[in-house]
């Protein structure tokens, strides 16, 4: 059988779409009125899922056994890789990709359709076939236009070209499948929703299971985007960690609106009100995962992320067809059930400051995707425009302004309507602390290298020009401020709520420490403090995307022994060292037979105190030796990144021309992204926590695994992969031929991908309350 | 069309639901014949077992074999793994479709779906709590709390009244269908009066305080014997 595995493997493909088919059959009959054909259709589902399990194992096989009869397997990897960089090769390239997001797609629908056991029984037919349509899609267009099993035209080659250097890289490893899980994960609210129009189960119920899966959809999109931001920031060598390329783009726009929707659906629970704006928002966002997809995939934009250019954008294009019609179909259809029951009373309300925010979300969005697609909207009056990342970053200053000032304050408002004495109290110590910010940093922030205000040049003549130019000179200080008032926004709320718990359990006479009361409080009202500390995160991105007004950038050229100053660094150069080969070279490097690695060597001083060594570098790959890699070197810290990268280096002379950067406060970005899914996974909780469902127990321990290694892989490459170290490579251990990664180095992220298994296996394992209670209803 | 395709999905998950319940297992267990002799070859049980037995020996044979042969061959045990589960699963999806096999219980329980006025009922709960935290935490005048927490009481009044109508004959359906089967396994049917008698006495040990052996009942059965109890006495 295994000599025809790539035969095989197309016929596995054609067993999903059939699969897929009959389940969906299934499941529509099973929604007309023949309720007892719903068993079959779920286990149809699950059979279509295996498949594609099966499927995906089928190729992981090829690429471990090295099968290069088959196209794919040939194009991204060679016998020289380890079976780790084997089996990322699934999704470096774009047939494996589809077929790894039929995978992702498949465990959600599994996940779903175990979790749906029981409930909402009359839109589950309806989510089961939709979610069939879109398994089905995706094997269509394996099947007729990127089979990722289709052989070599001239046969199996001796070997592979194997897979792009920069995508061999720790970040790499984890950045798409985070980003796909993000994304697919908005296929599942979008299903619900399309049941709940089918079925005219309008009602609140169904958007809070749909907002479950979108905060997790949304936890993951900001895992990936954030773990893509950092692949960026250390394997592009730029200096930058998001340069507005259309694709990274693209992978934030559903972003803005999942973070839209998990606050409107508030509104709808509490108020009755923005039903037609929820479905939409929730159709809205599972287009955009679709049209990033297609912006990726189809070849109409160049990018550095983006895969060949192929035919699969047509069916893209279809398919995006398919769900904007169906859509709008069914909404139109569902107008009148879906007109709200209620109204805004007031403007000094929550739900108001929420509609604000969602304006100011989804303007974001609304921005980017236009400024992304002008340029090939330009071509359609034949003058192509190009749009920049300064375009980006001046208009979205005044925006991201807008919506940081909005998230702090929406929660100082209460439902319906805020009396007069109840504002001032909100605001009185935010209040303060917002002006108590700013006058402070422009008191003492020159002194330490961050002015209230930075010089901005007018981007465009005339008031606009003017007012943007100002709205930049102003955003650091105005960014700090809001930090603050931000801040103090969440420690008020979490003291209100500490002290009204404490009150109520004073008058029950079971009185509760600090420390008790707050995490009771969190305990019973996760979502809500869960949002908070998201919140929280947000914060510290801010903080992190702020320090950008401050950063210094420097190219020099230098001869050993010279020294140039940035900041308050003193960086001496030291020389090179090409590696395998010299003695300098540590035991890893000497036994890398893969690449030639060119390292220069400096030692760094802060404010004359030594700090360590750096060392940039460029990679010369075995199979790619002309398009040698720019490694970058950097030291973090809070405060600031010194991010060094090789220019070019006369071999004769070791002279060389280098660029130095001084990043403030990047660290917070991604310290703040921790925050940020912590935040999200006790929103989360919950509905997971005494889970009565076995589904969301395994999604759960999925996320405790995801976020385990996650932080895992934050420890190992923490200070970066970019060789800093405090320590002199001179006297390094004599050459060792051994081709593994030290036990030492694997520690960390072993320990903490354990933990992370360890703790979602632990809360998987709690399915049932201690005393034997299963709850299948919301506790209220 | 579709409210009416909804109605229609209502009655015959009721139908299947007692169907279901009429040849459920455990009401008569001691009556019951072993499997053998249904001309099945398991028990629920067993089979239930098996459904945890089988997955995990798969995942501890690709472990071993991880650690013996190496990865290729642990995807291939996998792969194994899967296939076998599609058949499984198809099989099963087959015979179902088929009328081959049937019903479960808790599959027919899963049949009755909640109501239109049961998911509002929630929602004006959910509320309820909502409304209780921002009182607390001082973020809603008295006057505004006093006005929507009258609001929200009436309609889940309302919502509670409607949803114990609905369920009224459906109560008294099930109850008959009770009897009937206590009967017919030889066990003594407890009677409308007598159960009416019983729930009574219930309720008043429920105003009294809990019995000794009870008090340790955690709260949520507490609660449910009580709402039991309240229901039975209306």
């Amino acid at each position: 059988m295994w000599q025809s595995l790539p035969e095989f493997g197309t016929g596995v493909l054609y067993a999903i779409l059939v699969a897929a088919a009959y389940t969906f059959a299934v499941s529509l009959a099973a929604g007309r009125g023949r309720p007892r054909l719903l068993t079959a259709a779920r286990l149809g589902a699950y059979a279509t899922c295996g498949l594609v399990l099966f499927g995906v194992l089928l190729l992981a096989y090829a690429f471990q056994a090295h099968d290069f009869r088959i196209r794919y397997v040939s194009h991204y990897s060679d016998r020289s890789m380890s079976w780790v960089y084997l089996l990322t090769s699934l999704w470096g390239g774009q047939d494996g990709s589809l077929l790894w997001w039929s995978l992702l797609l498949s465990i959600y629908t599994a996940a779903c359709v175990a979790w749906l056991k029981g409930r909402y029984r009359e839109l589950q037919p309806f989510i089961i076939a939709t979610l069939m349509v879109i398994i089905a899609f995706f094997s269509v267009l394996m099947l007729f236009s990127a089979n990722p099993f289709e052989t070599n035209i001239a046969g199996a080659r001796p070997d592979g070209e194997g897979l792009n250097p920069l995508l061999q890289n720790y970040w790499m490893i984890i950045h798409p499948p985070a980003l796909y899980t993000g994304f697919v994960g908005c296929s599942v609210p979008f299903a619900f929703c399309v049941a709940a129009l089918v079925t005219g189960r309008l009602d609140n119920e169904w958007i809070v299971a749909t907002r479950k899966w979108m905060l997790f959809g949304f936890m993951f999109l900001s895992i990936g985007n954030v773990l893509g931001m950092r692949w960026a920031y250390e394997e592009l060598g730029w200096g930058g960690y998001w340069a507005w390329d259309p694709v990274e783009n693209a992978a934030c726009l559903p972003w803005f609106t999942a973070a839209a929707y998990v606050h409107s659906t508030m509104i709808q629970e509490r108020r009755n009100m923005l039903k037609v704006w929820n479905v939409f928002l929730i159709c809205f966002t599972f287009f955009l995962t679709i049209f990033g997809t297609f912006l990726t995939r189809s070849g109409i934009i160049s990018s550095v992320h983006s895969f060949a250019q192929s035919e699969i954008g047509t069916y893209f294009l279809y398919f995006m067809g398919l769900i904007a019609g169906a859509s709008a179909g069914l909404i139109i259809w569902r107008l009148p059930m879906l007109r709200a029951k209620s109204e805004i009373e007031a403007v000094a309300s929550r739900e108001a400051m929420f509609v604000v925010n969602n304006w100011a979300l989804l303007g974001a969005m609304t921005f980017i995707l236009t400024a992304t697609m002008f340029p090939k909207l330009s071509e359609l009056w034949h003058e192509t425009v190009t749009v920049g990342p300064p375009f980006f970053n001046r208009w979205l200053a005044p925006i991201g302004i807008t919506i940081f000032a909005l998230m702090g304050l929406a929660p100082l408002f209460g439902w319906r309507k805020t009396s007069e004495g109840a504002l001032k109290q909100a605001f009185k110590w935010p209040g303060i602390a917002f002006v108590g910010a700013a006058v402070l940093h422009f008191a003492v922030g020159s002194r330490f290298g961050y002015p209230a205000m930075v010089p901005r040049d007018p981007f465009y003549p005339g008031l606009v020009g003017v007012i943007l130019q100002k709205v930049g000179s102003l955003a650091p200080v105005v960014v700090v401020s809001l930090a603050a008032f931000n801040v103090a926004v969440i420690v008020q709320e979490f003291q209100r709520g500490v002290s009204a718990r404490r009150r109520s359990a004073e008058k029950r006479g079971e009185p509760e420490g600090v420390l008790g009361a707050l995490f009771n409080l969190v305990a019973k009202n996760r979502r809500r403090y869960g949002g908070y500390i998201v919140h929280l995160g947000i914060v510290g991105m801010f903080i992190g995307f702020v320090g950008s007004a401050w950063n210094l950038e420097r190219e020099v050229t230098l001869v050993p022994g010279q020294t140039h100053q940035i900041g308050n660094f003193d960086i001496k150069y030291l020389g090179t060292r090409m590696c395998p080969g010299n003695p300098k070279c540590s035991a890893e490097e000497q036994a890398d037979l893969n690449k030639r690695m060119l390292f220069a060597d400096f030692d760094v001083k802060e404010n004359g105190k030594a700090l360590g060594q750096i060392h940039p570098a460029k990679f010369f790959f075995a199979k790619n030796p002309d398009g040698p890699t720019t490694e970058v070197s950097l030291l973090s810290s809070l405060r600031q990144d010194l991010y060094t990268v090789i220019g070019m280096i006369d071999p004769q002379s070791k002279r060389g021309t280098f660029r130095f950067h001084v990043n403030p406060l990047v660290m917070w970005i991604w310290l703040g992204g921790m925050v940020l899914v912590l935040g999200a996974g006790i929103s989360l909780w919950p509905d997971l926590a005494f889970g009565e469902l076995g589904a969301w127990a395994y999604v759960r321990a999925g996320a405790g695994v995801a976020a385990g290694a996650a932080f895992s892989l934050w420890l190992a490459m923490t200070p970066s992969y970019a060789y800093a170290s405090t320590k002199p490579p001179a006297g390094t251990p004599p050459a060792v031929a051994h081709a593994d990664v030290p036990l030492s180095r694997s520690l960390p992220p072993l320990g903490a991908t354990a933990f992370g298994l360890g703790v979602g296996a632990v809360f998987a394992a709690r399915r049932k309350r201690p005393d034997g209670v299963r709850h299948s209803e919301p506790r209220v | 069309m579709v409210l009416d395709t909804a109605s229609r999905v209502s009655e015959e998950a009721k139908a299947e639901a007692l169907e279901a319940e009429r040849s459920a297992p455990e009401v008569a267990e001691a009556h019951e014949p072993p499997p053998a002799e249904r001309g099945e070859l398991l028990t629920s049980e067993q089979l239930a077992l098996l459904r945890k037995l089988v997955p995990t020996l798969w995942l501890l044979a690709a472990v071993v074999t991880g650690f013996v042969w190496g990865v290729q061959m642990v995807l291939l045990v996998l792969a194994a793994g899967a296939i076998t589960l599609v058949i499984v699963m198809m099989w099963s999806s087959v015979q179902s479709l088929t009328g081959g096999t049937p019903l479960g219980f808790e599959e027919a329980l899963g049949m009755g779906a909640p109501s239109k006025v049961e998911e509002e009922k929630r929602s004006v709960l959910r509320a309820l709590k909502d409304l209780e935290y921002e009182r607390g935490v001082g973020k809603i005048s008295p006057e505004d709390y006093a006005e929507l927490l009258a609001k929200y009481r009436a309609e889940a009044k309302r919502l509670i009244q409607s949803v114990d109508d609905a369920l009224g004959p459906a109560r008294a359906e099930v109850e008959r269908a009770l009897e009937q089967r206590l009967n017919r396994a030889g066990l003594p049917a407890e009677t409308t009066a007598a159960r009416a008698e019983n729930a009574a006495e219930t309720a008043v040990e429920a105003e009294a305080g809990p019995a000794p052996a009870e008090a340790e009942k955690p709260p949520e059965t507490a609660v449910s014997t009580e709402a039991t109890a309240s229901e039975d006495k209306s």
